[in-house]
């Protein structure tokens, strides 16, 4: 009964997020604006890693970015989900509905979730194919994928922790921007954690890609999950750590806004 | 005529500072203005070092420069029109007597100049972080290239600015457009590894001649010479103030004619 609740509220909220979604991006703006940025960004750092070290670390570049980007749009939709709420005006109505906000948040995130990884999946069908000497074949990546959607949902882990707490700003999406793009230094995104110095190495040891993007060059490289399941276990832990936190930060803005009745204060 | 030239530059003025005061209070704004340059500055330096190349890492400093030069002006440009349009103020200013050329113009330069301000947070990065030995051999040219390009990045911010009143999709469009123009620009990589034949594109691009431009002035080694450069900066500059006056000419003209903005 609960649990049939549950999975009601939560059909509710990806309905919710797909039809949005679906008005957001019409096939002209995907062709025109949406491909494009999933494809350009990864090519730039592709082309300026390998005129530095070679194919190898292209190669590098190409793995590292097609998840980057993907790390980006999860953090950064999550991010931005209550954001969003708040813009439309609806913020008030949600916070006053009855329904369970866990499930709602999580089908209110799914076709950014779905975003995420359709992004990485265009970035190695269209680059891949340029990249001869990459060694990256289908069967490989294949091999990596469920590392890939791993990674993605810990992403929104943090995504969620910092539209917790950038809740009652308006910096949320900002905010969301700048910690994906720092992410893209500190997580071996580039190249590899051990040429950064050692104190920005430990600020990305504590985020989630970082361990998820290891795990991944690891499958790809021919190593076994076995192999790599202490960094397996290690994004699980973060991801999960990131989300809980988020859960109770929210859980307690929530409830003191209807404690306050200050709504408007959000 | 003299009291023409007087109201127009007192609209110009008036935008300048319109726009520095609207980006003053704009987080997204100032975010940008002060993390991208730091950001790219780290990626782009440190994939040199970790290539075992950083001997390119003053060209890696100078071409994330150029990248915060270009984000803040022209994605900026592309939001002018978009925050006008947003507020329902863009009809107005399309139809009042004082031309929105003039306001775009203003408004652009006011980007442009603050967008100058990405260079100077790239130098302070490599040096903070990376310790680089940043010396630049011309400062007085690497001066000139800097103003030379604030004039062209205001002149191809006016000529977008024109184009994105007939896009709705204005702000998307500038956003698109920046990864194009950093790999045709060679920003933080030399124009050689591109194919040749995408080469006419790049010379197109003030982005190019200013990145161009600065490394000569800086001292690394460049095919160009900086006179070369800051030629083909005043050119461009003003193939781009001819062609974005008379589009935006056929755009005023097609616009009354619509009686409206409302279909684009």
């Amino acid at each position: 009964m609960v649990i049939g609740r549950l999975w009601r509220t939560f059909l509710a909220g990806a309905r919710a997020s797909i039809a949005m979604d679906s008005v957001d991006y019409s096939l002209p703006r995907l062709l025109g604006t949406k491909l494009p940025r999933y494809i350009l960004q990864p090519l730039f750092f592709v082309i300026l890693a390998t005129t530095a070290g070679g194919s190898e670390l292209g190669r590098f570049a190409l793995i590292g970015n097609a998840m980057g980007n993907a790390a980006i749009m999860s953090l950064v939709n999550l991010g931005i989900s209550i954001e969003i709420e708040k813009w439309a005006g609806t913020f008030p109505l949600l916070l006053a509905a009855p329904a369970n906000w866990l499930p709602l948040m999580i089908g209110r995130a799914t076709a950014a979730y779905f975003d995420a990884l359709f992004g990485v999946l265009i970035t190695f069908v269209v680059l891949t194919p340029f990249m001869p000497n990459a060694d990256l074949s289908a069967g490989a990546l294949l091999m990596a994928t469920p590392l890939m959607l791993l990674t993605t949902a810990s992403m929104a882990g943090l995504g969620w922790l910092l539209g917790s707490i950038t809740l009652p700003t308006r910096t949320g999406l900002l905010v969301s921007n700048m910690v994906s793009y720092f992410m893209f230094v500190v997580c071996g995104v580039n190249f590899p954690l051990e040429a950064l110095p050692s104190w920005l190495g430990a600020i990305g040891r504590g985020l989630p890609l970082t361990h998820g993007l290891l795990a991944i060059r690891g499958v790809i490289d021919g190593a076994s999950y076995a192999q790599v399941s202490s960094l397996i276990g290690q994004e699980i832990l973060l991801g999960t750590l990131y989300a809980a936190l988020a859960w109770i930060i929210f859980r307690k803005r929530l409830m003191d806004t209807r404690r306050t009745g200050r709504m408007e204060l959000i | 005529m003299t009291r023409k030239i007087k109201d127009n530059f007192r609209a110009l003025v008036s935008s300048f500072r319109e726009q520095a005061i609207s980006r003053a209070t704009d987080n997204f704004f100032i975010g940008t203005l002060f993390f991208q340059p730091v950001l790219f500055t780290l990626l782009s330096v440190g994939i040199y070092r970790y290539g075992g190349k950083p001997d390119l890492s003053l060209y890696a400093v100078i071409g994330a420069g150029m990248i915060g030069i270009w984000n803040n002006n022209l994605w900026t440009s592309g939001s002018i029109v978009q925050d006008e349009r947003r507020s329902g103020t863009l009809e107005f200013l399309v139809a009042s007597p004082t031309s929105l050329e003039i306001i775009l113009l203003g408004k652009s330069l006011s980007n442009a100049m603050a967008s100058i301000l990405a260079l100077g947070l790239t130098f302070a990065t490599g040096l903070i972080a990376y310790r680089l030995p940043l010396e630049i051999q011309q400062p007085l040219a690497f001066l000139g290239a800097i103003l030379l390009t604030l004039v062209a990045m205001t002149m191809l911010g006016m000529l977008l600015g024109s184009l994105f009143v007939l896009a709705r999709a204005a702000g998307q469009l500038a956003t698109v457009l920046n990864y194009p123009i950093f790999i045709l620009s060679g920003l933080t990589f030399p124009l050689t590894v591109l194919p040749l034949w995408i080469r006419p594109l790049s010379y197109s691009l003030v982005s190019t001649w200013g990145n161009l431009s600065l490394a000569s002035a800086a001292g690394l080694a460049s095919e160009w010479t900086i006179t070369t450069t800051y030629l083909a900066l005043t050119g461009l500059s003003a193939l781009y103030f001819v062609i974005g006056h008379y589009l935006y000419r056929l755009i005023d003209r097609l616009v009354r004619e619509q009686g409206g903005l409302q279909q684009w």
